[in-house]
């Protein structure tokens, strides 16, 4: 059976769990900046951040999404983006990694990433 | 297809002797299979490791790191140790703490368990890409001895060349040839990630497996029942071995024997969050019985994963048990094939394994000659009663020495935390004992201890064996007080004296 792929919205703020590997790519080589979650059910520090990021796509207010990874459904995708230790965050637009950061942040800290890597203040 | 830049994997090195794709493959992804891998690859080796699990009758599955990691030891002593905990939270009453009698939540247990499983299995996979090794989560069989074809679990297929195979596939468990087995009964590849309480449980075989099982799950407050055919712990030492029996028996856990599972039924199938209720109709003692267990647990031996490697195609020779006879450098019969761990007629255990994977790895890559010691491994089983031994059983040292040779020095011992203990049925049970041969000035060829803590006790006691300690040594050796290690620095009562051995207060 031939997938058809639709091309995303043009929403902003929007929370996703991957659910494929095309999927991941479309996320991967568009436009829209994403910070990539790599996560999973067994790491405890991956609970706390979770919703961090999540405040901080609703409150920002540049057009971010943010994409969920779980590391054991997507193990290739983690090795290919050197994931070692989780909590992992990437800022990826147009098939580039422009930023990122391991561990628990706060939400300020985390926008001061964000803020840095797209250009404005 | 590649995201991220990556390194060329297929550059040709112009120090191969060959072109293979890899210098070495490695079939399974345990404690032996990773070690040797790893050690392969930091000699410069190129190495791939082909890992698959297929899933049980349950539809069990795990990820990589092999049996010890996700349905063996590591989750069995994790599990033993919840119900030692319980034992703990008894005798701290008597140490003076009021705590409430708490029941005990098996899907915590489990979901806590789960999660340190699953997190090594990621640690591992990130630690082969660190070192260098290639991973394929695919079954891989022989087309010949230079070639595997694998198959991921999407049925995409590979083929992969190498120069060097090690065969670290490991076993799974038997099912017996009983109506209802595969259908309803679980083995120990389930027990440690059930989704619902197992309830009142059989565990059927008289193996360390069943007896850990039957031990843990009556130490977190489950009926369980042990079914055996005749003697516990085959291989074991005998009287250790039907000590802990009669240690579990005085906790709680009923056997059955000698009795033999005939039929399984379903009366009530299992849902995502309860157990199934199953009838098992057993002859005990010539009679036909039944009764009613939610669960069933089959330990009744395990199977070398051998003929499920196509070993056809590479002529690989093999017994009807599955095991590969190997050379003392763990070649096989096949000259680039070599085999480790569980595959082997040797002690099944990890750091057996995992020794034999590095040193074998040494000697293929970094010019070692150094070889795999199988004797004198030391063991702990970790029943309710925990036995820790290394060297002979007693009936094994009376065979190779002959009965006028053997000395066995033992004693009874009361672990020191256990003396608040009201007086019970328990105590007589924790035990040890030295085997030496008289023609050999005493050397110790056996030791044996039943009690806590005995994996922390005999593994640095392994080492007075390995370097040939006699009972002089062990004597010339001050205790330290009060722990039950101790016992071993201060035997003088032996098994030919016929003098008792029961427990005095010092």
């Amino acid at each position: 059976m031939r997938q058809i792929h639709l091309p995303l919205a043009r929403t902003y703020g929007t929370v996703t769990e991957c659910n494929s590997e095309s999927q991941f790519d479309e996320v991967f080589q568009g436009d829209i900046p994403t910070l990539i979650d790599f996560h999973a059910d067994w790491c405890g520090p991956c609970k706390i951040l979770t919703p961090t990021l999540k405040k901080v796509i609703e409150d920002h207010a540049k057009e971010i999404n943010l994409l969920m990874v779980n590391v054991d459904q997507f193990g290739d995708i983690a090795h290919e983006f050197d994931v070692s230790a989780i909590p992992c965050v990437k800022l990826v637009k147009e098939g580039k990694v422009i930023d990122g950061f391991v561990g628990v942040r706060t939400q300020e800290n985390i926008e001061i990433i964000v803020n840095d890597s797209l250009g404005d203040a | 297809m590649f995201r991220v830049q990556v390194p060329d994997q297929d550059a040709p090195d112009m120090e191969r002797a060959h072109d293979f794709n890899f210098d070495l493959a490695v079939l399974g992804g345990g404690s032996g299979g990773l070690a040797c891998a790893k050690e392969a690859a930091k000699h410069g080796a190129k190495v791939v490791v082909f890992d698959f699990v297929q899933p049980t009758p349950l539809k069990t599955t795990w990820g990589l790191g092999g049996t010890c990691l996700n349905v063996g030891c590591i989750p069995k002593k994790l599990m033993h140790t919840a119900s030692i905990y319980g034992e703990l939270a008894e005798d701290a009453q008597l140490y003076g703490w009021n705590l409430t009698k708490n029941s005990h939540d098996w899907d915590r247990m489990v979901g806590n368990i789960q999660n340190h499983i699953k997190a090594q299995n990621w640690k591992i996979r990130v630690d082969l890409r660190d070192k260098n090794v290639t991973y394929y989560n695919e079954y891989a069989t022989f087309v010949d001895k230079h070639t595997v074809k694998s198959v991921n679990k999407r049925g995409a297929e590979r083929t992969v060349t190498a120069d060097k195979f090690v065969l670290a596939m490991g076993g799974r468990p038997n099912y017996p040839d009983v109506p209802g087995a595969q259908d309803y009964a679980i083995t120990s590849d389930d027990i440690f990630s059930l989704k619902y309480h197992p309830g009142k449980t059989l565990c059927v075989g008289a193996s360390y497996i069943s007896l850990e099982c039957a031990g843990f799950l009556n130490g977190l407050g489950i009926d369980t029942t042990v079914m055996v055919r005749s003697i516990l712990l085959r291989g074991f030492d005998k009287d250790c071995s039907e000590k802990i029996g009669g240690y579990m028996e005085q906790c709680g856990v009923k056997f059955l024997r000698p009795c033999v599972p005939n039929k399984i039924e379903c009366v009530k199938e299992a849902t995502d969050s309860s157990a199934p209720e199953l009838r098992v109709s057993f002859t005990q003692n010539g009679e036909e019985k039944s009764d009613i267990f939610n669960t069933v647990l089959f330990a009744i031996g395990r199977k070398p994963l051998t003929d499920k490697i196509n070993p056809g195609a590479i002529g690989l020779k093999y017994d009807p048990n599955g095991k590969i006879p190997v050379t003392e450098e763990e070649l096989t019969n096949v000259d680039n094939v070599y085999a480790i761990g569980d595959l082997l007629n040797a002690p099944e255990l990890t750091p057996l394994a995992i020794q034999s994977g590095r040193l074998l790895a040494k000697r293929l890559y970094a010019g070692s000659k150094i070889l795999t010691d199988y004797v004198n491994v030391p063991t702990t089983v970790f029943t309710p009663l925990e036995y820790g031994s290394v060297g002979l059983s007693e009936d094994a040292a009376i065979a190779k020495y002959g009965e006028e040779n053997v000395e066995v020095y033992h004693t009874k011992h009361t672990p020191t935390e256990q003396v608040v203990r009201e007086a019970s049925a328990l105590e007589g049970y924790n035990y040890a004992k030295l085997i030496c041969n008289r023609a050999d000035n005493e050397r110790v060829v056996g030791l044996h201890y039943l009690g806590p803590n005995a994996g922390e006790i005999t593994g640095g006691f392994g080492l007075g064996l390995i370097m040939g300690a006699t009972k002089s040594d062990f004597d010339r050796l001050v205790g330290i007080h009060p722990t039950s290690s101790e016992v071993f620095t201060t035997m003088n009562i032996t098994r030919r004296s016929g003098q008792s051995i029961d427990v005095e207060d010092c």
